[in-house]
């Protein structure tokens, strides 16, 4: 019974979802509130999902493992983070200000750090990969997106040489647009999937 | 016509498609156009870490749903049940990890469902570790790199939506004893990992988790839509080009 009451008000949904894209003006009230239960439900598990956080580093404090340390700054920023987020909304300044100057520092840090890895990584490319037509062609759009980009190529327009830069600044976005048109039918079969109840990650088998 | 109903008859011609392949392969056929390699490692590496008793680690990604990737982010939801089965679930050895919270929830669900029914109704499953290390994508990397360096690990497994972060993730792993296999749905990702990691299952091909019989029905329904999809654009191309478009 749990299993197909589950069933019913998965697909049931999906299709009121699905069909509410095509018949707005029919299904919008319905589709409003059921967008507005999802975000609301989704909040709540983002909220639970914090628990899993608080609960390992409070795990880890409690069996004194090693970075124990860095458990006691995590919870205590925590705390203070969403103490002040209860008692001021997201739009007061210093709110605002505390999360930004402390975030947008540590997070810039790290992105300097992924920068490295990813220069130092680049240079193991043939080691990983050998050589291929897929490594040799990943490095020489790498190089040449490089050098395009900093604009030491200049050529006057109407002239072959310019045509062929814009084509070549063209070429990462034709293949982006490859990658998630290919992206975009694969959500779609997905979605449909579960639609279909081909896939059950809801209920029990 | 109107893009309602081109969306509509894509829609319709997609479920038809899957619901007859989706009976055709159920009779034991497979549509085994592909064979992807790291596919099949993945299987192996797990099978080989549970013999030796070695952790596995599972990274769900960083979000539920995206505009830009739509389905990207649920995709892990319905690949890991294929991954917990009773007898690799229950050595207490494998952690997931994603840096949303529902995920982390829905995850949960899904380990306990596998759990109780390969044993029984009344049991919970406290032998995969669900942890959320962190609620951004970089706080999650901070919070995950000490956790995946602390104990040798048999299998890693990075699924879903994630970004240029995986980078960091991937470095960490470097030089061990490990076996990372990494499905790469987004642009970021594939760019960062194509240097660092060998099995690497790049764009549209991450949909071929898992191996089943819908997924099969699936791969083959995503084949003749992409086959259509590029008639379509070479035709609409060559139309625009004589000014009939």
């Amino acid at each position: 019974m749990k299993k197909t009451l589950s069933i019913i008000f998965a697909v049931s949904t999906g299709v009121i979802v699905l069909a509410g894209y095509f018949f707005k003006d029919q299904l919008n009230p319905i589709l409003v509130i059921i967008i507005d239960w999802g975000v609301l439900l989704l909040a709540v598990l983002g909220l639970i999902g914090l628990a899993y956080l608080l609960k390992s580093h409070v795990l880890k404090l409690f069996h004194r493992e090693k970075g124990a340390f860095f458990s006691i700054i995590v919870l205590i920023s925590f705390f203070i983070i969403f103490i002040t987020g209860l008692a001021a909304s997201m739009q007061n300044p210093f709110f605002r200000q505390l999360i930004l100057n402390v975030q947008i520092p540590v997070e810039a840090s790290l992105m300097g750090i992924l920068a490295v890895t990813l220069l130092l990584s680049s240079f193991r490319l043939i080691r990983i990969r050998g050589w291929n037509l897929m490594s040799i062609g990943f490095l020489v759009s790498v190089i040449l997106s490089l050098l395009l980009n900093l604009d030491y190529f200049q050529s006057d327009p109407g002239t072959l040489g310019r045509e062929l830069i814009a084509f070549w600044r063209s070429l990462p976005f034709v293949g982006a647009r490859g990658i998630l048109l290919g992206m975009a039918l694969g959500g779609l079969v997905i979605g449909l999937r579960i639609l279909l109840t081909l896939d059950r990650p809801y209920s029990e088998e | 016509m109107n893009w309602v109903s081109a969306g509509w008859i894509v829609i319709g011609f997609s479920v038809l498609l899957l619901v007859v392949l989706a009976i055709v392969f159920k009779r034991s056929l497979r549509y085994q156009s592909r064979r992807v390699r790291e596919i099949e490692a993945m299987v192996d590496s797990q099978v080989v870490s549970v013999e030796r008793g070695m952790n596995r680690h599972i990274i769900l990604g960083d979000q539920l749903w995206s505009w830009l990737y739509p389905g990207l982010g649920l995709h892990p939801l319905s690949t890991l049940p294929n991954l917990l089965n009773p007898e690799i679930a229950a050595d207490g050895r494998l952690t997931i990890s994603t840096s949303d919270g529902s995920l982390a929830v829905f995850a949960r669900q899904i380990v306990n469902r596998s759990y109780q029914d390969g044993y029984s109704p009344f049991f919970e499953n406290r032998g995969v570790t669900t942890t959320l290390p962190g609620s951004s994508p970089l706080a999650f990397t901070a919070g995950l790199l000490p956790e995946i360096g602390k104990h040798s690990q048999g299998m890693l497994l990075f699924l879903g939506q994630y970004g240029p972060e995986s980078a960091l993730w991937a470095e960490a792993l470097r030089g061990q004893d490990r076996f990372l296999v990494a499905a790469a749905g987004t642009l970021e990702a594939q760019a960062a990992l194509f240097s660092q990691v060998r099995n690497l299952i790049l764009g549209e091909m991450v949909f071929m988790l898992p191996k089943n019989a819908a997924n099969s029905a699936s791969l083959l329904t995503e084949d003749i839509l992409r086959i259509l999809l590029m008639l379509g654009l070479v035709l609409g191309a060559i139309l625009k080009l004589v000014g009939v478009l």
